[in-house]
């Protein structure tokens, strides 16, 4: 097992290697903790997305007997990126062509398209940027972090001998399934490779704090054990609530970008409102590459000004809006509900699933 | 390697046994069950052997009579899981079903909210079922594009659903690692794996059988699945665009009946209240609901004038305080009328007056002592800064007296002039005498302003009934003994305006009028007089100090807003709140009616007739193609096809027949009333309108608004018609042009098919009887006996049915024969002998009318279709086209002609009148030209194709693929496909 995973290693780097020459140290464990950094979250989203959009389809189509529930559920982003783009097409085609029939229809319906794409662009981030509203709470409040996430690492089948192996990897939370959670990446021996110092962890670091935190107490002789349920009940509420609340903010995210000071912005990304560098007669090749230069980092400094003035336009606009408002409310409702109800439980859930045996006693079942 | 858990089992089979059996007397009496039984039917050696029980999971019967059942099973599941997931203890697949039902609320959120940024109700619906169309499209398109292929051609569905152990509903194929094959236990075909093996094509007699098609289904399953992620964001919206597409024609006429009926309902209201015919509690809640001009609680809604006027009231205001004031009063209306406000305005507050106070007497009085000193100093000696000033301030405080006493008199005790005497007392009053500022003993403590409205009211009030001469103004105390109410007026008016003009000179805010302002010279001059002997030098300087006066009581000017002015502005602007509520409601329902904008009547009727008109005129795909992009090619299209439709007898009934049955259609909703109602709808638009407007003008006027009553309800009237020009006429005008304008386009389209079908009668009848036109053939057909004119007069009037503007018949299409151009005008519009316009018209035109007449109102088959404005309330459309023709013979082909004078009937007919036609009224009777309603119709009607056509076969092409592609699916090796 060891030789040919370190064998199949080898390919990657060079194409012949000596297996004894290679030792432990070159082995990748199979899953691995990631530090919850922006850089971390986009390299995880863009390669989930392009393999969903190059490397799934292909082994989906084919029939692998690799293709598994993961890969089918990562290829959600497909219908989600291109069902979007369809829909800016049937909008700006509709547009186009009804553009003469009422004056007023006409200039409502102008720019439907970009409207619909900054309508995605705004539901996604809404979506993504509410889920911290529910973690970090409870993370502060229960120590529980429900966004830990690892990445599976899986190598091809080494029988194949590939001259260029194929890696794949997977990009998963911890705590993404209730039923099972990954308490193995919870422990010490995993945790201690996040920690900069390079210290080695204590094998329950983790569940002792969360432990502590939730009011069961310090060295508790196997916190693991005592915590695991609370783990559970956490990620019920909180995956709850971040279904119910992130949609509910990701409609929030639409009408935000349905408001009216958005069209000044299009306006400003027109091409005719793009301003003409015009050189004077006697500038020279390396002047007019310089003053195209400029010129270009004018307009994008325009049109970025532009997003940040419309974006609070348009913010306002929404808040001042009645309707605005009360979804505004519900959705932020939604969010202080689902924080407040998970870590309600993770601190009420020490009586329930407390041993009905004093740890303290020994205990013989006979 | 010790023993295992099994041989342990086995080895102490014996010995559990005997315990238990020992231990099985004790406890049976406590009647706790032994295990005895089970052990007991534990014999290896027999076929009693332990099983498993059956498991619960099961494959769900997916088709539409078992839907309803599985549909309350899910939502009651998610509903559980909802509660679960709440309580910490959902398990993953409950937790993914949450996230399902978070994409819903997400589509119904927008779709509520999107719902409130639209205009009428056709958009609103449109918002969610366009939701609703999407959420259908996302779960139609796996199953017309995929399961239902995949089933045909592989002979399984690979979007079965199971419910597990655990009650917990998914798909089989959904974790290709996780397939629950085991419930395939073939209790019907779909479920036994041995069919599935055979419509698979899998080999009988190849080992392992089962295996076989297993991998085979799991494979089909994956690929299938992943197509479906593939080619779903293509198929989603599109599906969901066609079915919006589809469905917004029907959503339009449900939000058409709503909203008209909706436009009925305000109508009627607002007639109901401004006719009275509301009881106390309608009216209230009328007035707080819908108009929102008294609260819920009855108090009057402040308005944003009344604001204004308190923070102005009794101040010294400029200009600017005017114009803002005007343009608050006339909010929301057009420049004319915030003119007209401010007219108003000024003429209630007077002009400009003089603005005096005790700082400017001191002003004035150091630029006058300065002058003095600069030309003659001996003279500067004689007189101090503070006389003048004391000089300058009673001439002041006289002046304001006097204005005191004008307004008291005129406004307070005569304003109708019954107590012509007592007034004219007070007017003419001489207050250049008196001394406002004494201190006696009785007045020395107090403060100055107190002092000098004191010493005001001492003076101007003095009244001594043993003795009336000491009266300070004749017949006062004989007031007191006759009309004490009258005499307590005064007394209240004359004390607040004497404690007003005391605080106001020490403020600095006290307004004289022009007339009044001499007082202040006089009192200078006076003083000047008294303190200066006369002399050749003191004149000229006399001179200087009445020119610096002068230029004071000119530079130091403003208005006053008067309490009085002020009450009538306040109240002004309830009643132009009140008329602006109700012009909104009016107008909302005018708009709704008649308006060129979406989905109001008008612009849905119109769709309706041009639809039905392009149907019966045949256009191909292709001619619709070309004639789109060229207007040209239109016209020829439209003459041909309207040549084609019209030749035959039986096309040509259907065709005028069918246009004539969506026409009558306008009338009929523009002015039929709602079911509990009565009257015509339209009719009581317009004079709702018009009482509005006098109503308003009416109350304006009595306010002292005469401005603004004739900004809305001018009394000026011209040869043309009554109110020119008022914001009335103007509202009643659009109202009828929208719709003369309508009627008229319609009229034409039939006129067109008129004269085609009446010329291609007459053309045949020619041709058979040898290209000779007999006596017989002209007056069947309204020609003349000459061929080759009437071919002429044939094509030019084609051409000009289809083709001209007005100015075509200002020109008289240039023909240069007066003569041809009548005998055209009589073809084509009166084609009748003698002069009476409605008699003896030729048989074919006849015929059309008789067939238009037959068409009866939409609601009622035995009612002539309804007509708006046109005096009766039903008339038959035949006869409505016979008016319309002669109306266009009067006055278009009378243009500049005299033609009225030479004998022609002249017919008027709803409102409008054909011999004074103004330009705006000729434009209405001629409509839109028959080409342009063409070519319009086919434009937005090819542009709606291009866009099926760009979006319907990217959709198909992607079924196709879809389809197509699930061929090639599975395994294809020789070793198991047979």
């Amino acid at each position: 097992m060891v030789s040919s995973v370190s064998q199949h290693q080898s390919m990657v780097k060079q194409p012949v290697v000596n297996p004894a020459s290679l030792t432990n140290a070159d082995m990748k464990e199979e899953c691995n903790l990631k530090p919850n950094t922006l850089k971390n979250k986009l390299m995880s989203a863009y390669q989930k997305t392009t393999s969903a959009f190059i490397e799934y389809p292909v082994k989906g189509l084919t029939g692998s007997k690799k293709s598994n529930f993961y890969e089918f559920l990562s290829m959600g982003i497909v219908p989600y990126l291109v069902g979007s783009a369809t829909l800016m097409a049937v909008f700006n085609g509709a547009s186009k062509h009804f553009a003469d029939n009422f004056a007023v229809k006409a200039a409502k319906r102008y720019g439907a398209g970009n409207k619909a794409a900054l309508g995605v662009l705004f539901w996604g981030i809404a979506k993504a940027l509410s889920k911290p509203l529910i973690s970090t709470p409870v993370k502060l409040a229960t120590g529980i972090d429900t966004e830990m996430s690892y990445e599976r690492h899986i190598y091809s089948d080494p029988k194949l001998n590939l001259k260029h192996p194929i890696h794949e990897y997977e990009q998963h939370k911890v705590m993404e399934s209730h039923d099972f959670p990954r308490y193995d990446m919870m422990y010490g021996e995993k945790l201690s490779a996040l920690n900069k110092k390079g210290e080695k962890l204590p094998h329950n670091y983790l569940f002792d704090k969360i432990a502590k935190k939730n009011g069961l107490g310090e060295d508790l002789p196997a916190s693991d054990t005592e915590v695991k349920p609370i783990i559970k009940d956490v990620i019920s509420r909180s995956n709850t609530a971040k279904s119910i609340s992130s949609y509910l903010w990701a409609a929030v995210g639409v009408m935000f970008a349905v408001q009216k000071p958005w069209d000044n912005f299009f306006n400003a990304l027109s091409k005719s409102s793009w301003k003409q560098y015009r050189p004077a007669a006697d500038v020279g090749f390396a002047g007019k590459i310089a003053g195209k230069t400029v010129n270009t980092a004018k307009n994008l400094y325009r049109i970025s000004e532009s997003f940040v003035r419309n974006f609070g336009k348009a913010s306002k606009s929404l808040y001042n809006d009645r309707a605005g408002k009360v979804f505004l409310g519900i959705a932020a409702l939604s969010s202080i509900l689902g924080a407040v109800n998970t870590i309600y439980g993770a601190k009420t859930a020490v009586g329930q699933h407390k041993n009905v045996f004093d740890k303290k006693d020994k205990i013989t079942v006979q | 390697m010790g023993n295992n858990l099994i041989h342990n089992y086995l080895n102490n089979m014996n010995d559990v046994q005997s315990q238990s059996m020992a231990k099985k007397n004790e406890r049976s009496y406590f009647g706790v069950p032994s295990v005895s039984s089970t052990i007991e039917s534990f014999d290896i050696e027999s076929d009693k052997l332990i099983k498993p029980l059956d498991g619960k999971g099961h494959l769900v019967n997916g088709d539409l009579v078992h839907m309803p059942k599985e549909f309350l099973r899910d939502t009651v599941y998610t509903t559980k899981a909802l509660v679960d997931g709440a309580r910490g203890k959902a398990n993953d697949h409950q937790l993914g079903k949450l996230n399902d039902l978070g994409l819903k609320l997400s589509g119904v959120a927008i779709a509520a909210y999107l719902m409130t940024k639209k205009a009428t109700p056709k958009t609103k619906a449109m918002e969610f079922i366009g939701f609703g169309a999407f959420l259908a499209s996302m779960s139609l398109w796996p199953k017309l594009a995929l399961e239902l292929p995949a089933r045909i051609i592989h002979g399984f569905n690979f979007r079965k659903q199971y419910i597990d152990e655990q009650g917990r509903k998914k798909y089989v194929s959904q974790d290709p690692n996780y397939i629950p094959f085991d419930l395939y236990k073939g209790d019907k075909k779909s479920e036994d794996l041995d069919v599935i093996g055979d419509r698979l094509g899998i080999k009988r007699d190849i080992p392992n059988r089962h295996e076989a098609v297993k991998e085979q289904m799991r494979k089909i399953s994956v690929q299938n699945n992943t197509l479906w992620m593939l080619t779903a964001g293509i198929a989603t919206p599109l599906m969901t665009a066609l079915a919006c597409n589809k469905a917004e024609p029907y959503v339009g006429k449900f939000a058409e009946k709503y909203s008209n009926k909706k436009a009925n309902a305000q109508i009627d209201k607002a007639d109901a209240y401004m006719n009275g015919n509301m009881n106390v509690q309608q009216q209230k809640e009328y007035e707080s609901k819908v108009l929102k001009i008294h609260s819920a609680d009855g108090k009057v809604q402040k308005t944003p004038t009344e604001g204004l006027v308190s923070s102005l009231k009794g101040k010294v205001i400029q200009t600017e305080h005017i114009v803002k004031l005007s343009d608050t009063l006339a909010d929301g209306f057009d420049a004319e009328m915030k003119d007209a406000a401010r007219e108003d305005i000024e003429n209630l507050i007077g002009g400009k007056k003089y603005i005096a106070g005790s700082s400017s007497a001191d002003k004035l009085a150091e630029q006058i002592h300065s002058a003095i000193s600069s030309k003659d100093a001996s003279i500067a000696q004689r007189l101090t800064k503070e006389q003048i000033s004391a000089a300058a301030s009673q001439g002041m405080v006289r002046g304001a007296v006097r204005d005191l006493l004008i307004s008291v008199g005129a406004d307070v005790i005569d304003p109708s002039g019954t107590y012509e005497n007592v007034s004219k007392n007070f007017k003419c009053q001489e207050v250049s005498e008196l001394d406002f500022f004494k201190v006696t003993e009785e007045t020395k403590n107090m403060s100055p302003a107190d002092r000098l409205a004191h010493n005001i009211k001492s003076i101007i009030m003095k009244v001594n009934n043993s003795n009336p001469a000491e009266d300070f103004i004749p017949g006062m105390s004989s007031l007191e003994g006759g009309n004490r109410e009258l005499k307590a007026q005064i007394d209240a008016k004359l004390s607040s305006g004497a404690d007003a003009i005391a605080r106001n000179f020490y403020e600095g805010g006290l307004a004289i009028s022009e007339e009044s302002k001499r007082e202040l010279k006089t009192s200078i001059g006076a003083f000047y007089k008294e303190s200066v002997p006369a002399s050749s030098s003191s004149k000229a300087l006399a001179k200087t100090i009445s020119g610096i006066v002068e230029a004071d009581t000119k530079n130091s000017r403003g208005y006053v807003l008067t309490e009085k002015a002020a009450d009538a502005i306040v109240n002004a602007s309830r009643q132009i709140m009140k008329f602006g509520a109700l012009d909104r409601v009016l107008s909302d329902a005018a708009h709704f009616k008649v308006e060129k904008a979406a989905e109001t009547v008008v612009a849905n009727n119109w769709s309706d007739v041009a639809e039905t008109f392009i149907k019966e005129l045949n256009i191909s795909d292709k001619e619709l193609e070309v004639a789109s992009k060229d207007k040209a090619y239109s016209n020829k299209l439209l003459a041909q096809k309207l040549q084609q439709v019209c030749s035959d007898e039986e096309s040509y009934k259907t065709f005028i027949k069918n246009l004539a049955e969506k026409m009558v259609d306008l009338d009929e909703k523009m002015d039929a009333p709602n079911s509990g109602s009565n009257g015509r709808m339209m009719s009581k638009l317009e004079s709702g309108i018009s009482k509005n407007c006098q109503d308003a003008g009416n109350a304006l006027e009595g306010l002292g608004m005469t401005s603004m009553k004739d900004r809305i309800l001018s009394t000026r009237n011209s040869k043309y018609g009554t109110n020119m020009g008022s914001l009335m006429s103007s509202k009643i005008g659009r109202l009828h042009s929208r719709v003369n304008g309508v009627h008229s386009s319609y009229m034409r389209l039939l006129e067109a098919a008129e004269f085609f079908h009446r010329a291609h009668g007459y053309e045949s009848e020619v041709a058979a009887n040898g290209g000779n036109v007999t006596a017989e053939i002209a007056r069947k057909y309204g020609f003349s006996d000459n061929a080759e004119m009437n071919g002429k007069v044939i094509s030019k009037a084609k051409e000009l049915l289809l083709d001209a503007h007005t100015n075509e018949f200002y020109t008289k299409m240039g023909v240069a024969n007066p003569q041809f151009f009548e005998t055209v005008m009589w073809s084509t519009y009166r084609p009748n002998e003698g002069n009476v316009w409605n008699a003896n018209w030729n048989k074919s035109t006849e015929d059309t009318i008789k067939i238009l007449d037959s068409v009866k109102s939409g609601s009622d088959s035995t009612l002539s279709p309804r007509r708006v404005f046109e005096g009766v309330e039903r008339k038959p459309l035949g006869q409505k086209l016979k008016e319309h023709m002669n109306q266009l013979y009067n006055s278009l082909g009378s243009i500049e002609r005299g033609v009225l004078e030479t004998g022609r009937e002249n017919l008027k007919v709803g409102g409008v009148s054909p011999a004074d036609a103004r330009a705006c009224e000729r434009f209405d009777l001629l409509g839109k030209t028959v080409t342009d309603f063409f070519h319009d119709t086919i434009k937005q009607k090819a542009n709606s194709k291009k866009w099926m056509k760009i979006f319907a076969p990217i959709l198909a092409a992607t079924y196709g693929v879809t389809v197509l592609a699930q061929f090639f699916f599975g395994k294809k090796d020789s070793d198991i496909k047979a």
